[in-house]
């Protein structure tokens, strides 16, 4: 068959064309490292790449959000377990009390170790995050959980909601408690044999003042009732641990999950330099092949030799 | 009576001609287009001498080029074919490497997006989360609008790039028209100078290259052109060359109608296939209406999921929020998605509804509230429970439907325990819970939410959109490989035959040379023999 003689030039211009893009593409895959030099190169795992960057985005927020929670539910824990520490020793200091052989002045020294200490609770039910919202108001976080007013009688201003957060796609977990639900009441029944609920800071003053007024009756049923409300922070205390746990163990599956992601991503996303320097050597070779044939066969020509 | 010194000095003139042919292939061997020329020779007449007829020398038949119409039309149709493939490939790809990329793409944006809705939902008091919050969400937006501004920027430079190879398609009518008119002066193809017919077809090559035309040959070596094939819309015939030019709508980038002024007054035409018009054409149809579609399919969504949840939660001022982002992006699609709220305390973080059981209450039942639909007016009421009479609101009974839940107003309501009686339940405006998050968790769930009909959340649509543009591209490499293929085999057949091979020149240039040397031979073998008889003495 007859190769025309530009045709011989043309083609071989392209072919070489041809392979030295080929080089180039390699070499610019060698470089970044990615088996994808733009997305067009192949749409379908480009778009698997950006599947993956967002579910591997997904992990690092969940794990952002269990840092978050894990912080939150620790300044809950540090202020309860004060709490209970002092309930304890309000515990400690009623047991003390309801010993019929104290003298007035004992019981008003206790009384006044009562009060304080109720205080001291006081404040810590109105305890602040770092952003200045109240832990134990539910989500009215902007109102004071508790409050007193001229009477010195104390109030929950907060609501009874919980704020949750999403730690996977399918697990929650709550952040916060309602501040009376922490701060707990107790049932009292009246001389009328009605059920009331007595507020937790009601159930420290009544005491103290029973305390200082001598009246025994109120005193062991202050005892009892306080023993209830130490029970209840223990409970409060053992609900945050559990909460704790929950983030922990979230962690390790966290962990596991990345681990997983990260490996079809880099599956998908890097190159595989031993067969792509393989392949960049062949391509190599085929166009240092192409140039040495186009030289020789290009010296081919009858011309040559007519002289 | 033979008279070899005419042999003789008609071999030469023969062989002249042939060596002058050869010289002007070789001259010619770069020129584009250019079809090579054969010189053939033809036996004289002989002359009779008793009863035989003696050989009387040869003379030049014919220069006629070397040249197939079959191969020639087998390449136009191979190039239209091939052509098509190009102008897909290249801005279908464009509009992947701007929607598939990791950083300009919407997939990037939305997952920053609902990171921040996320995050918002850890600490929904933070001013600044609802700062970054806003910050992303213009980023949501200003991705949508530069991707529908990258979509318009191919949409402009197609409608150019029409325009442009519509000019050279009537540029190359009137050339060969022009043509025709001298090509008609002759009657038969064998008179008609070969650069003007190599001219004829180096302009239908062009114009196969724009789009598949069907060409008929008359004798005389003069053409009809039409697009497509025989009853396809005439470009050249013997009277006029015709006037193409486009039509666009700039919301339906699939709709390019293409005129055709024939008869002087313009036309629409259908029959615009392969070629790079038809490539641009088809890019447009299936890869650039669809994206444009599909991208503002998917703002339209995006607006109104979000705006939907951020309409039906309560912001930082305990009040109800209004619409995040335009809703006017219904009308004007991607490019008109904007951000309305600068206020982080616009934000609405927090859920409608505050429900709060009765201070009295002996129940262990709480009453939570449905999904919201947008535009659900902000319920306020009581609902009180009687053991004897059931659920009543203002002393109106409520029925109960199958999960013992209600709907009010708009609202499905469902109770977890049982209400026991004279327990009532207060219903109303969330209007002071800064720290309530259950609406900022709705929204970074969106993420996941099945918000296509067919069950897709947004980003999967979003990576189908371009999957899809994607695989147009994809087939047409394909297609562009095989047609590659056929179209070098379609120049080879061509070149085989009218392409020029200076090994092939070199030895005709031997052979005539020596035919040639051989001719001036005769002219001296005939001097001697005059000379012998004059010599006679």
């Amino acid at each position: 068959m007859k190769i025309s003689t530009s045709q011989l030039y043309d083609s071989a211009i392209t072919q070489m064309n041809r392979q030295q893009s080929n080089v180039a593409e390699m070499q610019a895959k060698l470089a970044s490292g990615k088996s994808l030099v733009k997305p067009s190169d192949d749409a379908e795992k480009a778009t698997l790449i950006q599947r993956l960057n967002s579910a591997m985005q997904r992990q690092d927020l969940y794990e952002l959000t269990l840092d978050r929670a894990d912080s939150r539910l620790r300044m809950e824990e540090t202020a309860l377990s004060s709490a209970q520490n002092m309930l304890q020793r309000i515990r400690e200091l009623a047991i003390q009390g309801s010993n019929g052989g104290l003298s007035n002045t004992d019981r008003t020294v206790i009384a006044n170790e009562v009060s304080s200490l109720r205080d001291a609770l006081f404040s810590l039910a109105n305890t602040e995050d770092e952003g200045g919202n109240f832990i134990f108001s539910g989500t009215a976080v902007g109102t004071p959980a508790f409050s007193k007013d001229a009477d010195g009688v104390i109030t929950y201003g907060g609501d009874q909601n919980q704020t949750s957060v999403d730690i996977s796609e399918y697990r929650q977990v709550e952040l916060n408690r309602a501040g009376d639900a922490v701060f707990s009441s107790v049932s009292r029944t009246n001389n009328d044999g009605e059920v009331n609920t007595i507020g937790f800071f009601k159930v420290i003053s009544d005491f103290a003042d029973a305390l200082e007024s001598g009246d025994e009756a109120t005193v062991s049923q202050g005892l009892s009732e306080i023993s209830t409300l130490t029970d209840d922070m223990a409970l409060s205390l053992a609900d945050v641990g559990s909460r704790m746990n929950t983030v922990d163990s979230q962690r390790d599956i966290l962990a596991d999950s990345r681990l997983r992601y990260q490996e079809l991503l880099s599956n998908a996303e890097d190159l595989d330099y031993a067969t792509a320097v393989t392949k960049l050597s062949a391509q190599m070779l085929s166009l240092e092949a192409a140039q040495a044939s186009f030289a020789k066969i290009s010296q081919l020509n009858l011309f040559n030799y007519l002289r | 009576m033979v008279d070899i010194l005419s042999i003789g000095a008609g071999a030469t003139q023969l062989y002249r001609s042939a060596l002058s042919t050869v010289s002007n292939n070789i001259a010619n061997m770069n020129t584009e287009g250019y079809t090579r020329q054969v010189s053939t020779s033809e036996q004289n007449v002989p002359v009779p001498q008793g009863g035989m007829y003696i050989g009387n020398g040869s003379r030049l038949g014919d220069v006629a080029r070397a040249f197939s119409e079959f191969n020639e039309s087998n390449l136009r149709n191979s190039s239209s074919e091939l052509g098509t493939q190009d102008p897909l490939i290249k801005y279908a790809d464009r509009i992947v490497d701007v929607m598939g990329s990791g950083t300009s793409s919407l997939s990037s944006a939305f997952d920053q997006f609902f990171s921040a809705a996320s995050n918002l939902s850890g600490d929904p008091a933070s001013r600044a989360l609802r700062n970054l919050y806003l910050r992303d969400a213009e980023g949501l937006a200003a991705r949508f609008r530069e991707l529908s501004g990258q979509l318009s920027n191919i949409e402009q430079d197609t409608q150019a790039e029409i325009n442009l190879k519509l000019t050279s398609l009537n540029e190359l009518g009137k050339q060969l028209f022009t043509v025709n008119q001298q090509l008609a002066k002759k009657a038969t193809l064998n008179g008609q100078p070969p650069n003007l017919l190599d001219k004829r077809d180096d302009i239908l090559r062009d114009m196969a290259e724009i789009a598949k035309i069907h060409v008929t040959h008359s004798d005389s070596g003069t053409v009809e052109v039409r697009l497509d094939n025989q009853n396809g819309t005439p470009v050249v015939d013997s009277l006029r060359s015709t006037v193409f030019s486009a039509t666009f709508d700039v919301t339906q980038p699939g709709q390019v109608e293409i005129l055709a002024n024939v008869y002087g007054a313009a036309s629409p035409t259908n029959s615009v296939t392969g070629g790079s018009l038809g490539g641009l054409l088809n890019f447009r149809s299936q890869a650039l209406a669809p994206a444009v579609t599909g991208l503002n399919e998917l703002a339209v969504i995006t607006a109104t999921e979000i705006n939907t949840l951020q309409t039906t939660g309560v912001d930082a001022n305990g009040e109800r929020g209004t619409d995040l982002f335009n809703v006017d992006v219904v009308t004007t699609g991607a490019a008109g998605f904007t951000l309305l709220q600068s206020d982080p305390l616009k934000v609405a973080a927090a859920g409608l509804l505050k429900i709060t059981g009765g201070a009295l209450n002996s129940g262990v039942a709480t009453l939570n509230y449905g999904d919201i639909v947008a535009g659900v007016a902000t319920p306020a009421f009581t609902i009180n429970f009687a053991a004897e009479t059931g659920y009543d609101i203002n002393g109106a009974a409520v029925a109960v439907d199958a999960n013992g839940g209600f709907t009010f107003e708009g609202i499905n309501y469902t109770f977890t325990g049982t209400p026991a009686d004279g327990d009532s339940f207060t219903v109303g405006l969330n209007a002071s819970a800064l720290g309530d998050n259950r609406n900022m968790l709705l929204m970074a769930r969106l993420q996941d939410k099945a918000t296509y009909a067919d069950g897709r959340s947004m980003g999967e649509g979003y990576l189908d959109l371009v999957r899809k543009v994607g695989n147009t591209s994809a087939l047409a490499k394909i297609s562009q490989d095989a047609l590659q293929a056929v179209f070098d085999q379609a120049v080879m057949e061509k070149d085989k035959l009218s392409g020029v091979s200076l090994d092939q020149e070199a030895a005709d240039l031997i052979r005539f040379q020596q035919a040639y040397q051989a001719s001036a031979q005769i002219i001296q073998t005939s001097t001697k023999m005059f000379d012998s008889i004059l010599g006679i003495r």
